[in-house]
């Protein structure tokens, strides 16, 4: 087989492993304590959850306190602190306050 | 005053290490040293040891991509353009080219600041909303320019994939592998792989004539201030999308590729005092230790231009010695020391998922060198994420 065939389909196996392995990643569940409009970004802090969420968009999302969230994202270190950069959001349910 | 000078020496003495280790960006460092820079507060002293180190790695960093991962002259279309320099003995003349295009932005900058400073705040808004049309735009031409087209689509395509996959995946810092593995031990191993000898080095006078010297300083001034406000796109794109429309022999493309790569760090500090973004992470970390404001962006231009007049001599002796010594020792062995010293820094700062971008990275830019395709299309591994970001 020439070497640059050989290269190519490592090339590709690698590419699809990692597709592979992004796909898998553990997401965040939790309900919503406080939700933050900004210029051109959202952040979102859950009830079980230390670091705080980030969404880089200038939509108003259909989002309240007290919603049950799932997301995916990555870690980011801002000043310090660890936050995470949001990917994907989904509203699982709402927890009516129990106050 | 001792503390400042101090800080810009120290700066320097780190670009000057960023710069000579292959793969190591100084985005990189910026971000590594974050912390220990805001707990020291001083924020002018920070500024200036940052802008030091950001502007020394960009005169230094020719000197590794020229005198290491040779490809032998089979592969010349894959090679870097400072590579073909070193096969003929002239990589001391690769580097002092880059070095005039360093020089050149350093001046050009203090032409830019007042036109920027006017146009900028201005016209980004528009171009901020158009920026995933114009990276396309961009691209086009850049495949356009190429007489064999389906090959660097292919690669294009498939740097795109991996980069928005590491982007979007659990590895910290994934930029880290995803470039080494791209640019920095591809390159290695195929030279290894090849066999490289490297002819003796000459250490001769640069002959350019200064006429020769005008048009890449004219195209530096129209492109690096566009290149600056377009994410995802490097100094060899922006070089050769310039020699698009402006021929340049191979000594002035030198001399480009070296004034782009100043001046957009340069550039970068000021976008971020006017339009409170910037593509590098250098100014990023410089924003996120302090405010800029008028004064701190005094202090960095300050600090470019004493830092470019110690970098002069800096940069010639480093590149002499790399000279007169390349073909003394064995360049296999050069070799493996640098893979070993970029595997390390990738498990220590990106993990085991970073290892796995690194060899698959490495893995598509061997490819790209075999199937003779200009290297600079694995920037789709930061474009095509970048193009999806911006589109609407």
């Amino acid at each position: 087989m020439k070497q640059s065939k050989l290269f190519f389909i490592l090339s590709l196996i690698g590419i699809l492993a990692i597709i592979i392995l992004t796909q898998n990643q553990n997401p965040i569940t939790g309900k919503i304590t406080s939700i933050d409009y900004s210029n051109n970004k959202i952040t979102i802090q859950l009830e079980n959850h230390s670091n705080e969420l980030i969404i880089f968009t200038s939509k108003i999302l259909n989002l309240s306190i007290n919603d049950n969230i799932i997301v995916e994202g990555k870690q980011k270190k801002y000043k310090n602190e660890t936050q995470i950069i949001i990917n994907k959001i989904e509203k699982l349910s709402h927890s009516p306050d129990k106050s | 005053m001792l503390s400042l000078i101090l800080a810009m020496f120290l700066g320097i003495f780190a670009g000057t290490i960023t710069g000579l280790i292959p793969g190591i960006h100084i985005n990189l460092i910026a971000i590594i040293l974050l912390p220990f820079l805001i707990a020291i507060q001083n924020t002018t002293l920070a500024v200036i040891f940052i802008s030091a180190m950001a502007i020394t790695h960009t005169f230094i960093d020719f000197i590794p991509s020229t005198f290491l991962g040779a490809p032998n002259e089979d592969t010349a279309l894959g090679v870097l353009p400072g590579h073909k320099f070193l096969m003929q003995g002239k990589g001391h003349e690769a580097i002092k080219l880059t070095l005039i295009g360093s020089i050149i932005a350093v001046i050009s900058l203090i032409i830019i600041i007042p036109i920027f400073i006017f146009t900028v705040p201005k016209i980004y808004p528009t171009i901020s909303q158009m920026m995933g049309f114009i990276l396309i735009w961009t691209t086009i031409l850049l495949i356009l320019n190429e007489k064999q087209k389906i090959i660097p689509i292919i690669i294009f395509l498939l740097a795109g994939i991996l980069g928005f996959a590491a982007l979007n995946s659990t590895a910290t810092q994934p930029i880290l592998p995803l470039l080494t593995g791209l640019f920095g031990s591809s390159s290695i191993i195929y030279s290894m792989k090849n066999k490289t000898v490297i002819p003796e080095q000459k250490i001769e006078k640069l002959s350019i004539q200064k006429k020769e010297i005008i048009k890449p300083t004219l195209t530096t001034i129209i492109v690096s201030p566009i290149c600056s406000l377009l994410p995802g796109l490097g100094s060899s794109q922006a070089a050769i999308i310039s020699s698009m429309f402006s021929k340049q022999n191979r000594e002035q493309f030198l001399i480009l590729l070296g004034s782009i790569n100043t001046l957009v760090i340069s550039i970068s500090f000021l976008t971020l005092f006017l339009i409170q973004k910037s593509r590098t992470g250098t100014a990023i970390a410089i924003s996120q230790i302090t405010q800029i404001n008028p004064s701190t962006l005094t202090t960095v231009i300050i600090t470019i231009v004493a830092t470019s007049i110690i970098c002069i001599p800096l940069t010639i002796s480093l590149s002499k010695l790399f000279a007169r010594n390349i073909n003394k020792i064995s360049y296999t062995k050069i070799s493996l020391i640098t893979l070993t010293i970029l595997i390390t820094i990738t498990i220590i700062f990106s993990g085991i998922f970073g290892l796995l971008i690194l060899v698959t990275s490495t893995l598509l830019g061997i490819t790209c060198i075999e199937l003779q395709a200009k290297k600079s299309f694995l920037m789709g591994a930061l474009l095509i994420p970048t193009i999806i970001y911006y589109l609407p």
